[in-house]
């Protein structure tokens, strides 16, 4: 038994040079290739998550507006926006108001867009119009300028008639 | 090496998760790609079905009135509507309110297509008609 292990391990020569000159470059291009594949998902995977973020962008505004017209008095639109009448908690008539400066959308002074690490977005429509005496429609559109991807939402609130309640 | 008979099963054990592994990874992004694309044609599906809601409540409340039935998509762009990417088509019904002659129910559906399924949103709301 201790003789067939001194002869096996005898006849191990372990590599030569031409097999590890082979070999290296074979392992260094595989491993290349695969870290390439690995940073290109994660490349797309980020810029997926950005075209999300970009719907986030462009979708909270558009809600957040059509939430306050629903339950809105008035609405007066403005060279850049729309102002939104609307009964506060204290029973007290008050506003808010959405504007549309530098690519953003305020509510009042709060920036509604913008903000984000995940990709470079900008708002680049925002366009109240009204047809109807108390209808509102509302087109909102945004740009991810490191995709190019455009994503916009249009909508349109029928204001309260308070006048004509049944 | 002349001992060497095909692979070891260490290396096909390898070799199979590494492709297991890249198979995963496409699948994974295929998907992702697929909720980017789902989520984007049901936000603008939903956003359109409001906008017929809305203009079909200014109808009402205005001098004319529109008749119970099927109705045409009554928004400013052309129907089918083409947005992101996609084409939607709006159809809505207009039908009594069994609790009050002053309301109505409106069912409004937006279908679009993905790929070769058509898929849809449906809701629905009480307006009101005023009276003339």
């Amino acid at each position: 038994m201790k003789n067939k292990m001194v002869h096996f391990w005898q006849k191990q020569s372990g590599y030569g040079l031409v097999e590890l000159m082979v070999s290296l470059p074979i392992l260094i291009l595989m491993l290349l290739s695969l870290s390439a594949a690995f940073l290109w998902f994660l490349k797309s995977y980020l810029l997926v998550f950005s075209e999300f973020e970009l719907h986030n962008q462009v979708r909270m505004p558009m809600e957040r507006i059509a939430h306050d017209l629903t339950y809105a008095d008035q609405a007066a639109l403005l060279s850049n926006g729309i102002r939104i009448f609307v009964w506060n908690s204290q029973g007290n008539k008050d506003w808010v108001v959405y504007t549309f400066e530098n690519s953003r959308i305020y509510r009042d002074t709060q920036p509604l867009t913008g903000d984000t690490r995940i990709g470079d977005m900008v708002i680049t429509k925002f366009q109240c119009e009204q047809k109807e005496p108390r209808n509102i429609y509302i087109e909102i559109e945004g740009k991810n300028l490191t995709t190019g991807y455009t994503f916009s939402l249009e909508t349109a609130v029928q204001l309260l008639d308070k006048s004509k309640d049944i | 090496m002349r001992n060497e008979q095909g692979f070891f099963l260490l290396e096909t054990i390898v070799l199979g998760m590494i492709l297991l592994a890249a198979v995963e990874v496409l699948g994974l992004y295929y998907s992702i790609e697929y909720m980017r694309r789902d989520s984007a044609a049901e936000t603008t599906a939903l956003f359109l079905a409001q906008e017929q809601c809305a203009r079909v409540a200014a109808v009402q409340n205005s001098a004319e009135i529109l008749p119970e039935g099927p109705l045409a998509w009554l928004g400013k762009t052309p129907c089918p509507i083409v947005k992101n990417g996609y084409s939607f088509q709006v159809e809505s019904t207009l039908s009594k309110n069994t609790s009050s002659l002053n309301l109505q129910n409106l069912e409004t559906r937006v279908i679009w297509s993905e790929g070769s399924k058509n898929k849809q949103i449906m809701i629905q709301r009480v307006i009101k008609c005023y009276e003339k």
